[in-house]
């Protein structure tokens, strides 16, 4: 479990991270979403113990998060962001090195070392250079490295970050099954691949956090409205007009192809007008050919949280050391 | 620690920059031992059949003394290249992060990564022997001076790598960390040629923290624990000194 309480961050009187307060359950998967400069990867190098907030408190399984931690066990494993590895080491070689720094057991560092491979689908590459490496596998012994040990927290930077999209796939396939194992929480900027692996989200932006909570619920608290998508036959636009009067509907908006009228009617929350808009193509003498419920995406709802609030504070991220995305 | 140490090792006795470091190295070495041999041997033909006068022929002042002298200035060449990488290129490549986020102290990487840099030296230095070992099979070499020499050449080495990786870890650039350190160690080397012009109050001073003057007794046999002890007490405090810079937080956010 990951509990940061009140915690700051400042680089001289830049103000990085702003009054950071989240839980992350065990077990939990939990995305970092939010623009370049919004304090991520500030927060993630908190977390690890490379930086000391300047106020606050982040404790990892009830231990507090020191930036000198000789005599801690290895509650955590990291993956930072492009994986920086020792490039003239075998992949066995460098993972027996993490295995030793992690404080296991020599007569089990093997036996460790090709669990996490297998798992992370990097054993057929453990006899080769790191160096020769392509990027994909180089991403799997990262984190092969961070998930030796078997710590109960795992913090990952962009896993996925510059890989294809066949190995992001394969890549996110792995991060899903640690579900229920370890707690996870993992940067990224694609919120596509937040609204697929996230158990809940978690948005900063300038250094604050937005929103904690699920894709569906952070939909309601950001306003984010459901729409309907409805393709009819046999009737004009004009005909369409009295949908809006129909009790839920927000707004609707109608386009035309051929003999085929689309709309997509907004709703207001907690209504589901569907049946009545139904009911009315039908009653107009209109063919209804599909009528669809679609939730709101993650990307309006971010955009709603983060609308008028500008891009972040790029110019920080040489004091934060966020990279740049 | 010691899996740090390890780590170091590896990459040192597998980097070809390491080897071509330490070939170049005992090249020179054997190149200067040569080079006294041949003028320690025309002197004394000289001295012996009178063409010059008469001069002193120990072994120790006309061979070991310069032998010495010169592998400790060689390792003013081949110490920025063997420590340049400690702590920069962990910066540079941002695999700092990583390795902070093990369970282990600053400390403890430092002191792996020093006593690396320092037992590569030695590992260079050792074949040396070979050198003095030819010799003493065709004059007498008196082998307290040679443990004398050797030994101060382990204690100016400390000296050497405890500055390269404190300047290490003040850059995130290799390169600048190599220039800078030859150029700090060429200062630490040279700075008591500069006591002459200093003044009665600096002069002194100056003398006692060059390391040429302090080297230059242990190079020609004379034990002085206190030139031991200055040397290894330098290393000492640069790492000392590296540890408080790497935990500083400004050292943790400049990249």
């Amino acid at each position: 479990m990951i509990e940061v309480r009140q915690v700051n961050r400042s680089f001289g009187a830049i103000p990085a991270v702003r009054d950071l307060t989240f839980t992350i359950p065990p077990g939990e998967i939990a995305v970092f979403l939010g623009p370049n400069g919004a304090g991520k990867s500030t927060t993630l190098r908190m977390l690890i113990g490379f930086l000391p907030p300047s106020s606050g408190e982040i404790t990892i399984d009830g231990a507090p998060v020191r930036t000198n931690r000789a005599h801690d066990t290895a509650l955590l494993g990291y993956m930072p962001e492009r994986v920086p590895l020792y490039d003239e080491m075998r992949a066995r070689d460098y993972l027996r090195f993490v295995s030793a720094m992690k404080g296991i057991a020599p007569a089990e560092r093997d036996g460790a070392i090709g669990s996490v491979a297998e798992r992370c689908g990097a054993s057929t590459v453990l006899d080769r250079r790191i160096a020769n490496l392509s990027r994909g596998f180089r991403q799997r012994v990262g984190l092969s490295q961070a998930l030796l040990g078997d710590p109960p927290v795992l913090v990952l930077d962009e896993p996925t970050g510059g890989l294809d999209p066949e190995q992001a796939v394969e890549f996110r396939e792995i991060i899903r099954s640690l579900r229920g194992e370890h707690t996870v929480l993992l940067s990224t900027h694609l919120l596509d691949e937040a609204a697929r692996l996230a158990d809940r989200i978690l948005i900063l932006h300038e250094g604050r956090l937005l929103a904690d909570d699920t894709v569906d619920n952070l939909a309601g608290k950001a306003g984010g409205a459901r729409s309907l998508s409805v393709v009819t036959r046999g009737l004009t636009p004009a005909d369409l007009a009295p949908v809006e009067s129909i009790p839920g509907v927000r707004s609707v908006q109608v386009d035309r192809e051929g003999e085929q009228v689309f709309f997509t009617v907004e709703t207001m929350d907690g209504t589901d007008p569907g049946a009545e808009i139904a009911r009315f193509v039908v009653n107009r003498g209109g063919e209804l050919i599909r009528l669809a419920r679609e939730a709101p995406s993650l990307e309006s709802v971010y955009l709603a949280l983060t609308a008028g609030r500008g891009r972040g504070r790029d110019e920080d991220d040489s004091h934060a050391g966020d990279t740049a995305h | 620690m010691r899996t740090v140490l390890g780590r170091e090792l590896y990459e040192y006795f597998r980097s070809p920059t390491a080897y071509v470091v330490g070939a170049i190295y005992l090249l020179l070495a054997g190149y200067f031992f040569t080079t006294h041999l041949s003028a320690y041997h025309l002197i004394s033909f000289r001295s012996f059949s009178s063409l010059g006068p008469p001069a002193d022929l120990r072994i120790s002042l006309g061979i070991l003394r310069p032998f010495f002298e010169n592998l400790s200035f060689l390792g003013l060449l081949v110490i920025p290249f063997l420590t340049m990488r400690a702590m920069a290129e962990e910066k540079r490549s941002r695999s700092v992060e990583l390795l902070f986020s093990f369970p282990v102290s600053a400390r403890s990487v430092l002191h792996g990564k020093f006593l690396a840099a320092w037992i590569f030296l030695a590992a260079i230095t050792a074949p040396t022997i070979a050198l003095l070992l030819a010799l003493g099979t065709v004059a007498a070499v008196d082998p307290g001076v040679v443990v004398c020499g050797y030994l101060g050449l382990l204690a100016v080495g400390a000296a050497y790598v405890g500055i390269g990786i404190l300047i290490s870890c003040l850059t995130s650039s290799p390169l600048v960390a190599a220039v800078a350190t030859f150029g700090a160690l060429l200062l630490v080397w040279t700075i008591g040629w500069s006591s002459a012009i200093a003044g009665p109050t600096w002069g002194p001073l100056l003398q006692s923290i060059s390391f040429l003057d302090r080297f230059t007794g242990l190079a020609q046999g004379r034990l002085a624990w206190g030139d031991l002890t200055f040397f290894f007490a330098i290393g000492f405090v640069a790492i000392a000194w590296a540890d408080c810079v790497v935990h500083s937080a400004r050292w943790r956010v400049d990249r």
